[in-house]
């Protein structure tokens, strides 16, 4: 866990693992991209860590996505069901 | 004089360069060892070794030289030894400079500091009180310096301890090298 004191009420969640399966991309590769270490990077997708908003800016550009997309305090829908459910429409 | 800072900003850089190699290094050893169970057991190993530092001060006095010198070699390896591969298996957040953390890491560092020193405080009042009641005895500056310093090791040595308590097991996926598939 983070050291750092936050409300157990507002977690922040965030789609890592999927965005990164998605372009094929290794915890050490993203860390690499945003300079970080790989274990920050297992502990934000594990959500033992939080990001800071000039890491979650970096991760953003990355994936070039808007902060919302790759961060919510709400859980994340799938995505092959919200793929799903928009082609659906 | 321009020259001077140039130099040894070089210098200090290619220095940094050489301890993040290190460090580099040190991540990929020990990899059975990685878990927090096996760190446990190495804080609790490096406490016994401190406890004997500080009972090695203790009887000082009262036993003969060679029990000192028996618990405070004890001590030196019990303790000693666990410290070292702790150092290993916490990794930059023990032996790195703050400039190589990451946010993470600073944020575990805080703590793991702030705790250390919290207990090196108490620890070293523990120190004056033992100063003060053996004050007027026979060797009480020698005696109260070998206990002073069994306290400083003891203390040194809980950010390591906390670090490696605390930190959960490695996760294998970490250690997938860059550029090969998750």
């Amino acid at each position: 866990m983070s050291p750092v004191r936050r409300g157990e009420e507002l977690p922040i969640h965030n789609r890592l693992p999927v965005l990164r399966a998605e372009r094929g991309l290794s915890r050490a590769a993203l860390a690499a991209a945003v300079e970080v270490n790989p274990q920050t990077i297992g502990a934000l997708e594990r959500g033992d860590h939080y990001p800071s908003l000039d890491l979650a800016f970096r991760i953003c550009a990355v994936f070039d996505l808007p902060v919302e997309a790759v961060f919510s305090r709400e859980p994340f829908t799938p995505l092959s069901t919200q793929v799903y459910r928009e082609g659906g429409k | 004089m321009t020259a001077k800072p140039g130099r040894f900003a070089a210098y200090w850089e290619a220095q940094l360069g050489r301890i993040e190699q290190l460090e580099a290094k040190r991540a990929k050893k020990l990899p059975t060892w990685r878990t927090r169970k096996r760190r446990r057991q190495l804080v609790a190993l490096v406490m016994v070794g401190d406890l004997l530092l500080i009972a090695g001060a203790a009887v000082l006095r009262a036993q003969e030289q060679w029990v000192f010198a028996v618990l405070w070699f004890g001590g030196c390896v019990l303790g000693g030894v666990p410290h070292h591969l702790l150092r290993i298996l916490t990794g930059k957040m023990s032996s790195s400079f703050s400039r190589q953390l990451d946010e993470r890491e600073r944020e575990w560092r805080h703590r793991v500091t702030y705790v250390g020193y919290q207990t090196l405080a108490y620890l070293m009042i523990a120190g004056v009180i033992y100063l003060l009641v053996i004050a007027k005895q026979a060797d009480s500056a020698y005696r109260g310096a070998i206990m002073i310093t069994a306290l400083l090791i003891g203390g040194a040595t809980v950010p390591t301890g906390v670090l490696g308590w605390s930190l959960p097991d490695d996760d294998p996926e970490d250690f997938i090298a860059e550029g090969e598939a998750p």
